[in-house]
This record gives structure tokens, C-alpha cells and sequence, in this order.
């Protein structure tokens, strides 16, 4: 089994030294050893993402993650060109748990409705951001997780500030979405056609 | 999973998950005492802004997600 020993190595180097691995011919199985949480979950991705199944052991500071790739076809041919999307890519960021002020339970439950509703913008719908205190409906126990859930499996993109999980102390409660920094954010900003600030 | 890419020759931004790691000499240690990726990564497919295959270096890749 291809083993790999991303200690000490900060992202996306640990993603890049499996992608080289399993770009490797008949790669079933591997490991990658990290070091710290971001890696962990960024390698446990990206291994899933290729349809690689994960199982992670913890040894002392570190992680042992195990890949075992399952037969299951990619869904792009190799030979797709890097794509400029002809969907308008609109991204919504929401940097509170409430929409507006002067009653937070009046507040909460626009925020569900506004969560229920945002499918209505289709496709284009490219990315759902979650900062300070939006942060909590990503959550466990948040009442628009299972439409979060349900919108993350429908493939939209949702990222959550990785610092603001940290601040309150949620990052292990997150059950939706991909931890992320500000540079994504950042960078999300700028590829996107709009961008809709709650 | 798609890695962000800044197209050296008109300053865009794209996605594509369709590049290769080459000239990969492994761990080093940088002169500030950090581990760094020694490898170079070229994209598999044109550029889609102006059609070169570009290289980068390990170290001026975005993590996608990193928390």
C-alpha cells in the first residue's frame, strides 16, 4: 500500500502529494499521515471526491488516513477542458444566524424562510457562505440543516469560515459544507458575477 | 475537487481539477525552518484564458478548502 507522510505540511501540500499518488497507476489503497485538522479533512475530501473510501485512525497529534478505492466510474473524461461556466455565478453570504434587527425570533425565522427559498434561484446559485455568527446554522441542531444538507448533496458549494467555527468553538459541531479561510472567500468573491451579503 | 489556478499571463482566475505534479523532489525544509512541497505542478489542459499549458510552483497553489 502506497504510504504517505504529509507531517508538518501545510495545505494544500498533503492534497497534492496524494493527487500525485493516486494519479499513479493501479493505486487501490493507500495512507497519508497528518498532522493537523485542516489537512485531515482536506485529504479526506479529496480522496471521497475521487471515489476513494476513507477511514481515519488517530495516533498521538497526528492522523492516519486509509483510502481504498471503490469501482465506481468518474463522472468526467479526462479529456474536458477546464471550464468557463455560461451559468451566472451568483454567491450568498450570510455573516448572521438572523436577517435583520429588532426581534431576533422575528429575525431567525426569516433566516429559515430566506434558507428555505434561496433553491428558487436555480443553477446559478454557485456558492453559500457562512461567516461569524452565520456560522451556527451549519451546525448540529440548526433548524435549516437538513436543508443545507439537502442543498450540499444537490451540489452546491457551502463554505464556512474555518475561523469563526474556531471562535465559538463549533468546529467539531459542523455538519454541512467545507471548512474554509479567507482567501477562498476571498477569491470566491471574485470569480463570482454577484455577490448577495445577509 | 477543482484547484484555483491564476492564469500568469492575463491576471484571470479559473477552476479545473485537471493538472499533474512534475519535478516532484519532495519534502524540503524552507529557510525559515517550515516544511515545504519541492515539486512543480503543470496543468493537464489549456489554460482557458490564453491556451498555455502554465506551471506553477507547489508552493503558489490555493488550498480549496483549508480551514
Amino acid at each position: 500500500m502506497k504510504e504517505i507522510d504529509a507531517r508538518g505540511l501545510a495545505c494544500p501540500a498533503p492534497v497534492l502529494q496524494t493527487k500525485a499518488a493516486i494519479d499513479e497507476k493501479n493505486v487501490t489503497a493507500l495512507s497519508v499521515i497528518v498532522d493537523n485538522e485542516a489537512a485531515k479533512q482536506n485529504v479526506c475530501r479529496f480522496l471521497e471526491s475521487n471515489h476513494y473510501q476513507t477511514f481515519i485512525q488517530e495516533y498521538n497529534d497526528s492522523f492516519v488516513i486509509t483510502g481504498k478505492f471503490l469501482n465506481t466510474p468518474l463522472p468526467h473524461e479526462k479529456a474536458d477542458l477546464p471550464k468557463i461556466s455560461e451559468e451566472k455565478k451568483i454567491m450568498v453570504m450570510c455573516a448572521t444566524d438572523r436577517m435583520g434587527y429588532g426581534d431576533d425570533a422575528l429575525g431567525l425565522k426569516l433566516m429559515i424562510s430566506f434558507i428555505k427559498t434561496l433553491k428558487e434561484i436555480g443553477p446559478d446559485l454557485w456558492r453559500l457562505v457562512f461567516v461569524n455568527n452565520g456560522v451556527k446554522l451549519t451546525i448540529e441542531g440548526s433548524e435549516v440543516l437538513p436543508i443545507l444538507q439537502d442543498y450540499a448533496s444537490d451540489g452546491l458549494h457551502i463554505l464556512v469560515c474555518g475561523t469563526c467555527l474556531t471562535h465559538f468553538g463549533l468546529l467539531d459541531k459542523k455538519r454541512v459544507g467545507e471548512t474554509t479561510n479567507m482567501l477562498d472567500i476571498v477569491t470566491a468573491m471574485q470569480l463570482a458575477d454577484k455577490v448577495i451579503n445577509i | 475537487m477543482e484547484f484555483m489556478f491564476v492564469c500568469p499571463e492575463k491576471n484571470e482566475i479559473f477552476q479545473t481539477r485537471y493538472f499533474c505534479m512534475i519535478n516532484n523532489n519532495g519534502i524540503k525544509i524552507d529557510e525559515n525552518g517550515n516544511k515545504i512541497l519541492d515539486a512543480r505542478i503543470k496543468l493537464d489542459n489549456p489554460c482557458p484564458f490564453c491556451g498555455k499549458y502554465h506551471e506553477f510552483h507547489a508552493n503558489e497553489m490555493m488550498c480549496p478548502f483549508s480551514g
